[in-house]
This record gives structure tokens, sequence and C-alpha cells, in this order.
């Protein structure tokens, strides 16, 4: 369970997020949505302990963050691609690893490269994938050490229609044994999360069941909801 | 274990990048092959016209291994100009003028040091010739005054007695006195050079390279190794791996021992290298141990490491790294061993201090020439650790930056 309490970040003078207080709940999807730059990133490498958060809790466990140790139950995805160019994707997969201080069985490595389809492509150089190999590689790596807290940053961009789908159906596989926090801009992705957290206004503007926030708005789709916010800001913003 | 894994990561990436390869292992060899050619040789004869100047100035001139060339009046510019000699030496009505171009100290300060010197032995020459002229005139003298003494003898023998007894002059005077001691010892060497130069380390024939050989060692060593652990460290940064590793709950600390001991592999095998090649295929001379020179070098490629790491930290792309080199690298040869710091103002020898090149490229030069043991260097070699251990201590909390514990 992630719990943040009254959570505020800024980087000088600019505030990102102000007193953010969200729990993030064990066995489920949760998909943190909102336009670029709303500070989903933000948020994340806060709650990987990468960046300080100004005031506020943030605990994962009941183990407040940052913390060293609690690395070794999360997968991290970054939005950009970190991988080493010059080695192979499975040299990349077994390097990061590796990094897990324990031994991460053959198998493992195996499966979660079925699972991203880079089988074949194991042996190639980094430097030779495509845009979508090289997410696929990094959602791989983020599996590898078998999270139980997966966190990925916008894991579905450049990745073509039928394998995202296919990772989508993999993802509701794993919550099985992990909590999954997914960021995203593209809305249509958002109705396959189990938990919604729209952010708008250096903060959580709504959240809930997808189907929830639809009612709630009285609308039939997410990109309408942010609308909805929009025009709500206009019309609570003073007349001048 | 973790540590251990990214030192095999760096080697596999290093082995595979022949480019960086090239610049580790074969363009230090490369330059140091350049410099020993480019130095002149000392024995390498210098040349000299010389205008109506005497056969002895030319005689000693040639004693000297220059090579002299006998020229009429003529415009010295463009003789020069055309490469026919180092420097025109003329005499005129006892005046000596050696004419240089002064735009290559390399060739000329042999020119103008062996003239002065053939000059100053013709004049010492001369003196003595002086000398020797002035001794035999006083011997002629004195035999003169004797033979005035024999014939005032003859002559008062003829005068009448009691005229000479009268006069009373006394001149039983013992003869032997009025030989003047003339035997001054003319037999002074003057065919000796005028001033014989002692050379404490060394001698006559080190070339101005063999002096450098050593700093360029250390200053290879130094920059090569900053420039690729920097390099590396910013592809780290700038491709979002080292963000990925610090997701991972490896230790800060890990990752700078890492980067250390990963590089410093193939720092060691360049500073072998580069010294192994000086050694037995440059022939470079060297007094003190061998083992001494690979500790100063190791010592310095891991400050080296830990400088280029963390200057990377303040880079956001390849070009910057490369600013950092008139800022950082070619101020240090300055400090090195090739000038005197204590000469410098003394704004400048509170920098040298500060740079760990003037610890290595000094200390170099008191192994290679001087011969200095260990326990004789262990004062510059500690600073050298303890550069070292402020660089390492810096980089670990400079990550800081992408992780807060
Ligand atoms: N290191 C940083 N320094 C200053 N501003 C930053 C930094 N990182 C992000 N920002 C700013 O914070 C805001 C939110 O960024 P980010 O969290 O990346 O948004 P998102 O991931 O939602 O697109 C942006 O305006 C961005 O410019
Ligand atoms: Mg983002």
């Amino acid at each position: 369970m992630i719990q943040i309490s009254n959570m505020s970040k800024s980087f000088g003078k600019q505030t990102i997020l102000r007193d953010v207080s969200v729990d993030i709940d064990t066995n489920q999807i949760t998909g943190l949505i909102g336009p670029s730059g709303t500070g989903k990133t933000t948020l994340i490498k806060c709650l990987m302990g990468m960046e300080k958060y100004d005031t506020g809790s943030i605990q994962i466990d009941d183990t407040a963050v940052p913390n060293r140790k609690l690395l070794n139950k999360i997968g991290y995805m970054a939005q950009s691609d970190s991988l080493y160019h010059d080695l192979t994707g499975l040299e990349n997969i077994q390097f990061f690893a590796h990094m897990y201080g324990r031994k991460i069985p053959k198998k493992a490595v195996q499966s979660t490269l079925d699972l991203v389809q880079l089988e074949q492509h194991k042996k190639k150089l980094v430097q030779h994938y495509s845009g979508g190999m090289k997410r696929r590689l990094s959602l791989a790596i983020a599996l590898i050490n078998q999270p139980e807290y997966l966190i990925l940053d916008e894991p579905t961009v450049g990745i073509d229609p039928v394998l995202k789908l296919n990772i989508w159906d993999q993802l509701h596989d794993l919550k099985k044994d992990s909590t999954l926090l997914i960021t995203t801009h593209i809305m249509d992705e958002a109705m396959k999360c189990d938990q919604l957290l729209l952010m708008k206004n250096k903060g959580i503007a709504a959240s809930g069941t997808p189907q929830e926030i639809l009612e709630n708005f009285g609308v039939s789709d997410i990109d309408q909801v942010f609308l909805r916010l929009e025009e709500q800001e206009y019309e609570n913003a003073p007349v001048n | 274990m973790r540590m251990l894994q990214l030192i095999k990561r760096i080697c596999k990436q290093v082995l595979r990048d022949k480019r960086t390869l090239a610049l580790l292992f074969l363009a230090p060899i490369f330059v140091i092959t350049l410099l020993n050619y480019i130095f002149p040789d000392p024995d390498d004869e210098v040349t000299i016209a010389a205008v109506n100047v005497s056969d002895e100035v030319i005689d000693i001139l040639e004693d000297n291994d220059m090579i002299v060339k006998q020229e009429k009046a003529m415009d010295i510019k463009s003789y020069l100009e055309e490469g026919n000699a180092s420097a025109v030496l003329e005499e005129k009505a006892g005046e000596w003028t050696l004419t240089i171009l002064n735009d290559n100290p390399m060739d000329e300060g042999p020119a103008i040091q062996g003239s002065s010197q053939a000059v100053m032995e013709t004049n010492l020459n001369d003196l003595s010739d002086n000398i020797d002229d002035m001794i035999t005139n006083m011997e002629d003298m004195s035999a003169n005054v004797e033979d005035m003494i024999e014939s005032i003898h003859e002559m008062m023998e003829q005068l009448p007695p009691e005229v000479a007894q009268n006069m009373n002059i006394n001149l039983d005077m013992d003869m032997d006195d009025t030989d003047i001691d003339t035997d001054i010892d003319s037999e002074i060497d003057m065919d000796e050079d005028p001033i014989t130069v002692e050379y404490i380390y060394g001698d006559e024939s080190y070339t101005f390279f063999e002096i450098l050989n050593p700093i360029l060692v250390s200053f290879f060593v130094f920059f090569f190794v900053f420039l690729i652990a920097g390099m590396s460290m910013l592809k780290e940064r700038s491709s979002g791996t080292l963000e990925k590793l610090l997701s991972t709950p490896i230790r800060k600390s890990e990752i700078v021992f890492g980067y250390l001991f990963g590089y410093g592999i193939f720092a060691i095998l360049q500073t072998a290298v580069i010294i192994l090649y000086s050694v037995y295929i440059l022939d470079m001379e060297i007094v003190g141990s061998i083992t001494n020179m690979f500790i100063i070098n190791i010592l310095l490629s891991f400050v080296a490491l830990g400088l280029g790491l963390l200057l990377s930290t303040f880079v956001s792309s390849e070009f910057q790294m490369i600013q950092f080199i008139p800022l950082v690298i070619i101020p240090q040869i300055f400090f090195s061993g090739m000038l005197n710091v204590d000469t410098m103002e003394p704004w400048l020898q509170w920098i040298a201090p500060i740079m760990p090149l003037y610890y290595a490229g000094n200390t170099m030069i008191d192994v290679v020439l001087k011969g200095f043991t260990l326990g004789e260097i262990i004062a510059p070699l500690s600073i050298l650790i303890l550069f070292i251990v402020i660089f390492v201590t810096l980089n670990i909390v400079g990550m800081r930056r992408y992780r807060k514990v």
C-alpha cells in the first residue's frame, strides 16, 4: 500500500505538486492520467526517492520514502529508455537483474523476454532496436525482479496497437502478485485501469474507477472529463 | 557483487568500443613517439657561418662539434632565412657580433652558447699570450740589468783606485739578487673550456625530451583517463541509465567504486603500456625504479578518474566536457615540473599545490632522473591519495542528485 499525504513539491519558485494526498491500493492497476507537464513523472520520482519532496510524507508498506532497501520491491520503468546501447538486450536484462543482488533464475529472464516478445532479438545490440523494442526491453527490465510494486512511466508510448493490447493483458495478469502504478497521457488507455487518478492543477482533481468518474462528470469518455475540469476552472476563476 | 557486475559491464563496453581503446592505448604512444623525434638531439651539429673570423676561433668552434661555414660579407637576414646556418658570427675591429633569426630557440641556444664560448676562449688565449710576452720582456729586462751591472764593474776597474774608493759604491751586491724571479709559471693550461659544467643528475647527453618524457607519461595518463571516465559517466547520465541504476537498490558508493575500478583496470593497463613503451622502446633512461613510476601513475590515474567523474556531473554534452580541457588540464602542464614553480609569481605558487599533476610530474622527475626511492616520495604520493579520497567522496555525495538515499 502506497500512502501519500499532504505532499508538496516545487522546483525553485514553480510549484508542481501541492498538498497531494492519495492512497494506492494493492493488487490493482492505478492509472495516473493527465496532460503532459502536469507532474506525473515528478510524482513518481518522489515515490522512488529520486526527487526530494518538500513537505508531507510518502510511505510504502509503512516504510517512509526515501529508503534504499524499499527499492528491492519496486520495478521502475522510466519515461525515457534507459538502456545500454552497446550491450545486447539480454546483457541489459542480466546486468539490471544482478543489481537486485539476488539470484534471478534463467527461467524468469526467459519468461520476461517471451512476455515482451523479444526472444529472437535478445542477442542484438540495443542500438539496433526500434523504438518499440526498446520500450519493451525497458518493461522487461522493470519486471525482472518480480517486484511487489511496478511503477511504469508511460510504458506503452511507441508500441504498436496489437502488442499494446497484449501488454495490457499481461499487466492485468501481474495484478495477482503486484501493485501497478502506470502513468499515461493517452486517454483511451485510462479505461483499462482499475483505478484512476486524474492530475490537473498541481494535484489530483478526481479519482475513482473509470466508470465512477464518467458517471460523476456525466460524460462518455475521459477526454471530456478533462474538458469539464477545464470549464470548472474557468467558471471558478475570479471575473476581471 | 553488484560492484563486480558493474566492473564487468564497463569492461565489456570498453572492449567493444574500438575508438576508446585506440584513444587509451594508441594515442599516447603515437604522441610520445612523435615528440621523441620532434625534439632535436643535442648531438646533432649546429651550423654557424663565420664572416671575417680568425682561424683560431673557427678551430675552437669546430672542436665544439659545430659546423663552420666560412663566408664573405653578405646579407645576413636572407642568408639565415634561407636556412643556410643557425647563426652568423662576425668580427669587426675586435667587436664580435652573433646574428640569429630568433625564431627557433632549440637551434639557436646551442649556437649562442658555442660562439660565445669560442670567442671567450680566444680572448683568454690572447690574454695568456700577452702574459707570456710580458714575462719574456721582463726576462729580457733583468738580463739587461745584469749586463749593466757587469759593465759598471768593468768601468770601475778602469778608474784610478782613489776615485773608485771615493765613490765607494757598493757594487758587491750579490749578483743573484738582481736576478729578478722571472720564473712565472706561464704554463697555466689555457686549452681547457673556460667553464666546466658539472651535471648532478644524468649527463650532457640528456635531451629535452628525456627531461620532458617522465612528465609526459604522467600527463597522458591523466588526460586520457580523465577524458574517458568523464565521457562515459556523461553517457551514463544522459542516456538515463544512471537514473535507472539508482532505481535499483545499489548503493551510490558501489556505483562510484565500480566506475573507479572498472575504468581503473584500463587506466592501469594504459599506464603500463606508456611506461614500458617509453622505457624499452624509446630508451627512456630511468635512474629510479620502474615500480615507483607505476605507483605514481596508477595513483594519478585514479585521481583523473575521480576528477573526470566529478566534472562530468556539471556538463550536459560531450562538447562541454571538452571545454574543461583548457580550464582543468592545460594549466596543469605548466605546473607539472616543466617550469620551475619556485620562480613563479607568488599567487601562481599558491595555485600549484592544488594541481594533481604538480605532484605527479615533479615526483616522476625525482624518480626517473634523480633516482628517488619510495621513502623519499611518500609525501607527494600521500597527497595524491588525499585527492582520490576527496574526489570519491564528492562523487558519492554528487549522486544525491539522482537519488536521495
Ligand atoms: N528537474 C526539474 N527542474 C525544474 N523543473 C522541472 C524538473 N523536472 C520537471 N520539471 C517541471 O515540472 C513540470 C512537470 O513535469 P513532469 O513531472 O515531467 O510532467 P509529466 O510527467 O506529467 O509530463 C514541468 O513543467 C517541468 O518543466
Ligand atoms: Mg512524464
